[in-house]
């Protein structure tokens, strides 16, 4: 470093110039011993000489700077409690900051790799009847490519899950179906062969796929030999001709995974048989396709939105529909998710902004604890002659180390919380990008940075107000810190308070909300029970074959278990599975429940009871006269006050009544219901529904998780070639159901635990701080006669003050928080007043015992000793 | 800087005016290159021991010429070849100088003879 050099040539020219003198003066006949004296002292002293040389070179800052960083990390190094006390806090905001704004960036503004996005628009129907967002038909597609001289291209397509086979085992991927012009609207160029156009949509086109980059990578490894190669999807064979550029994932987030694979959708009467004979190129009904569209050049989207109007108007005829047009930013969510999932990023931004306030608290606090604590060191740095700049200095350099500290820490923390914040994204459904993101950990970082300096810059502006002389004797100073006064320090403490207020409301209210779901009795066992599903889609059955099929499965389920039935899915289950009926030839007057289509034994293996009637039996099928049981909710719904078995049912889209044959007790049904309000529902044979994928529920003799290999080879036997998936045991799937209140009610519990932790550590120091500085005016109460059990009160009687006012003060922004938790999450309770008053109370008691801990110090007061030091 | 004359020695010596060690070391550069401490034994001798130049403060000064850039320094091996030093010369920019702060000095002291000294013609 040229700095070392230059010390060096100046030490070395200065060592020169005293051995040349000495020896003058040895030639002039001095003793050596003298002569390097005299020496020396016609020089004056040397290390006086090099400084003033360094202040020549005006490197002088810099030396200072690395003595005042040498001074900071030796000081910080001595305190490590304060040191701990500081960064901790500090990383953990940063983290939580850098989480936050990770997902915040991932969800509203990373590129979704789309060329000119702010071409970009896609429309939805909207239902005035029913105040929701729809998708949209294919005829009102075909209208929105027709405005040409608005929409350069258009592109309609639909997300779906579907079976494919690469090599071996069939597994489930997402996959979009698209009409020709998807790419070219998306502006995407291929990684590796061609994407679709308009040929492959053609009637008779040969069946091809494009393979998302992900896949290409994870499954042919970046091989060119993937094109050309064959996808089984749904039992077709599809050849991949083209891979997508990396970062291309479709234009939605909220739909589950990214796709993994496109095909066009001309192909969609392939792999979605029920397709095969539906017209829906000409079905305005039928609004079921997600649409993309790019706008001309110069076009703006207010344009797009009146042309829309227009097409709205023309087809009035149908059910008052609307068109509404959005930026694509915005269209990157189902416009009525989107709502939802911005709220929870605003209380996710809240949380961050709780975490970073109770930081700065925190800081600005035990930065000025510790400069009370300093006092002596800064006067006696004062009075050698420091200016206050550079005392100023010094403590911004310490804080900066903090906060570097800080940095260093918080960063590994954030990437660490953006991993878990993966279990976010599937908990809602969404497909993100959360690789570290350099902008949120720029800004957050930035924010911690600020937020120390700021708080030491207060504690510096306080400390530099030093009176010298009694700093020196180590004196308090002495009418600023009163026992009566409210200080800074106190406002700091009771700010932090009222930030872990709201945490730990907002976190007693997940819990308690957590705790009323688990505890609400489901109505049916879950214990033991394995489930999995099975679909047969891909193996194309014909309709009477399903039916032998499931019957064949489920013996050799029953053979090597305690039991097993079949249920057209399994409960809790989240999906809609609303079926039309009437009763007792009512046609016409339909009635929306909840279907579901279970087999025989299936209320007895999950102890469902049967309140009247019977349940289902093996010779109710598809041969056998249609029956139902509905459950007890249903049946008060559907025959208030009567009897139900032996009444007729009628489902909408069935050729026949069916006879009602018993009726069940009620279930929770859906994952977040409660017991209390169960949703009326309809049971039907499965056999009687044919439908396209079961779920096998299976009584396992030991831990259902052991049983799962066995399962997969019973499946395997199967004749036909189908998947297994969504395998759990019962009780996880309960447990899963409630993961989105679980962790949002973690995350809260984990700052408000914090918050806490810190609002007492802090108020811990206040006192601490106060029962030193008011030494002298403790020492003559006492003297003058009052009773230390007194002055401890009055001491601790502050404690609580700041306790209650901290709370006070938090009550308004929990009340928000919680009502914003309430309208985003699902399975959220009204916030009683229990949770505020729990909390209230908690954080006073908590502040009173912390402030009556260290009053308890007052008792060791000796007033003659204080007194006299004083 | 601190430049003054050590008050235990001579009543003869004199305190020497802020700024001026910048132009003696300029004036000392100009017979040529020098050392930190032939510098300051040719102040001492030509001035005949009455302006004693503290040693120590002559490096300062010496670092903040070069600076400035009116000198520059370089390692050197010393005539008799026993050692190197650092030697310091004058740079052109430090001749213009050294003229110029001379020119100044000869004003001054003209301006001071005049008050001190008035010639009986210029009396009014």
């Amino acid at each position: 470093m040229r700095l070392r050099k230059r010390e060096e040539d100046l030490e070395r020219e200065l060592r020169d110039h005293l051995e040349l003198e000495a020896e003058e003066q040895r030639a002039d006949g001095l003793s050596p011993e003298d002569a390097r004296y005299a020496a020396q002292r016609a020089f004056g002293s040397t290390a006086l000489v090099a400084e003033q040389v360094r202040e020549a070179w005006g490197l002088r800052w810099i030396s200072d700077l690395f003595q005042d960083l040498r001074l900071a990390v030796r000081l910080l190094g001595r305190n490590r409690g304060f040191t701990a006390g500081a960064v901790i806090p500090l990383a953990f905001a940063i983290g939580c900051a850098a989480c936050a704004l990770t997902l915040v960036d991932s969800i509203l503004f990373r590129s979704l790799g789309m060329r000119d996005p702010d071409r970009m628009a896609a429309v939805y129907a909207f239902s005035h009847q029913r105040n929701t967002f729809l998708s949209y038909s294919y005829p009102d597609f075909r209208d929105l490519q027709s405005l040409e001289s608005i929409v350069e291209s258009a592109a309609a397509f639909v997300r779906m899950p579907v079976n494919v086979r690469l090599t071996e085992g069939t597994e489930r991927m997402s996959s979009e179906l698209v009409t020709a012009d998807y790419f070219r609207t998306a502006g995407v160029t291929p990684a590796l062969g061609r994407l679709l156009g308009p040929g492959d949509q053609r009637p008779g086109a040969p069946p091809v796929a494009i393979a998302s980059y992900s896949l290409w990578e994870s499954r042919y490894h970046g091989s060119a030999g993937v094109l050309g190669s064959i996808a089984w999807i749904d039992g077709v064979a599809f050849t991949i001709v083209g891979v997508t550029p990396r970062g291309f994932g479709g234009s939605l987030l909220d739909w589950n995974a990214d796709p993994s694979l496109w095909i066009p959708l001309g192909q969609i009467g392939q792999v979605m048989p029920s397709f095969r004979g539906l017209d829906y190129e000409n079905h305005r009904d039928m609004q079921w396709l997600m649409t993309m569209a790019r706008l001309r050049p110069g076009v703006a989207l207010a344009q797009l939105q009146a042309a829309v109007n227009t097409l709205a108007a023309r087809a009035a005829g149908r059910e008052h529909v609307a068109f509404v047009a959005l930026p694509s930013n915005q269209a990157r969510f189902f416009p009525g998710h989107r709502a939802g999932t911005v709220r929870i990023l605003w209380i996710l931004i809240a949380v961050s902004v709780a975490a970073l306030a109770i930081a700065c608290f925190n800081l600005a606090s035990l930065l000025l604890a510790r400069a009370a604590a300093r006092r002596k060191e800064i006067g006696v740095r004062l009075a050698l002659g420091a200016g206050k700049l550079r005392l100023l200095r010094q403590f911004v350099i310490e804080n900066a180390v903090l906060a570097g500290c800080a940095c260093a820490l918080g960063i590994p923390m954030a990437l660490g919380m953006t991993g878990s914040a993966r279990a976010f994204q599937s908990a809602f459904g969404l497909s993100l990008d959360l690789s570290p993101d350099a902008r949120a950990l720029a800004a957050s970082v930035l924010a911690g940075l600020v937020t120390a300096i700021l708080a030491g810059l207060a504690a510096a502006w306080t400390s530099s107000r030093v009176d010298l002389a009694s700093a020196m004797k180590g004196a308090s100073p002495r009418p600023s810190a009163g026992l009566a006064r409210v200080n800074l320090r106190d406002v700091f403490v009771g700010a932090q308070v009222a930030c872990a207020m709201a945490a730990l409301v907002v976190a007693a209210l997940l819990g308690q909300s957590l705790r009323n779901r688990a505890s609400s009795p489901l109505g049916y066992a879950t214990r033991g029970i394995l489930v999995g599903t099975v679909d047969t889609v891909s193996a194309r059955l014909p309709a009477g074959d399903r039916e032998k099929t499931y019957r064949t499965l489920l013996a050799e389920v029953r053979s090597v278990t305690r039991g097993a039935a079949l249920a057209t899915q399994a409960m809790p289950t989240p999906v809609n599975t609303r079926i039309d009926i009437a009763v007792d030839g009512a046609a016409g007057r339909w009635t929306a429940i909840d279907s579901i289509g279970v087999s025989d034994g299936y209320f007895e293996l999950l102890h469902i009871p049967v309140m009247a009637g019977r349940g289902f039996l093996p010779g109710d099928d598809s041969r056998s006269r249609p029956v139902a049981v509905v459950n007890q909710a249903a049946a008060r719904l559907l025959w208030p006050g009567q009897n139900p078995v032996g009444r007729r049912l009628q489902v909408r889209g069935e050729p026949s009544d069916r006879e009602m044959v018993g009726v069940v007790s009620d279930v929770r049904y859906r994952p977040l219901g409660d017991f209390e309000s169960a949703p009326p529902l309809a049971f039907l044979p499965v056999f009687q529904r044919d439908p396209p994928e079961v779920t096998i529920h299976a009584l396992t003799p030991a831990e259902p998780r052991n049983f799962i290999p066995a399962l997969r080879r019973i499946v395997a036997r199967s004749a036909i070639d189908m998947p297994l998936t969504d395998v759990q045991a019962l009780d996880e799937r309960v447990q899963s159901g409630l993961s989105q209140v679980r962790l949002v009610s973690q995350a809260a519990g984990a700052v408000g635990a914090v918050g806490v932790a810190l609002a007492l550590a802090g108020i811990l120091a206040a006192g601490a701080y106060r029962v030193a500085q008011c030494k002298r005016e403790i020492a003559i109460r006492i003297a003058i006669g009052a009773e230390p059990a007194q002055v401890i009160r009055t001491f601790a009687a502050r404690g609580v003050v700041i306790g209650l006012a901290g709370s006070a003060a938090g009550l308004l922004p929990a009340a928000w928080a919680s009502q914003l938790l309430r309208s985003s999450l699902r399975g959220v309770d009204a916030p009683g007043p229990l949770p505020f008053a729990v909390s209230v109370a908690a954080l006073t008691v908590a502040a009173g015992a912390a402030s009556w801990a260290v009053a308890r110090r007052i008792a060791h007061v000796q007033p003659a000793e204080v007194l006299r030091v004083q | 800087m601190s430049t003054s004359a050590m008050p235990d020695q001579s009543p003869d010596r004199i305190e020497l005016l802020q700024g001026t060690l910048d132009m003696l070391i300029l004036r000392t550069l100009l017979f040529g290159p020098a050392h930190g401490h032939q510098i300051a034994k040719q102040i001492r001798q030509t001035t005949e021991d009455v302006l004693q130049v503290e040693h120590g403060s002559l490096y300062p000064a010496l670092h903040r010429i070069q600076r400035k850039g009116w000198i520059a320094a370089r390692w050197e091996t010393a005539k008799d070849g026993s050692r190197q030093f650092k030697y310091y010369r004058l740079t052109p920019a430090g001749r213009r100088r050294l003229s110029f702060e001379e020119s100044n000095w000869k004003r001054l002291v003209q301006a001071i003879g005049r008050v001190m000294w008035p010639t009986p013609g210029e009396e009014s």
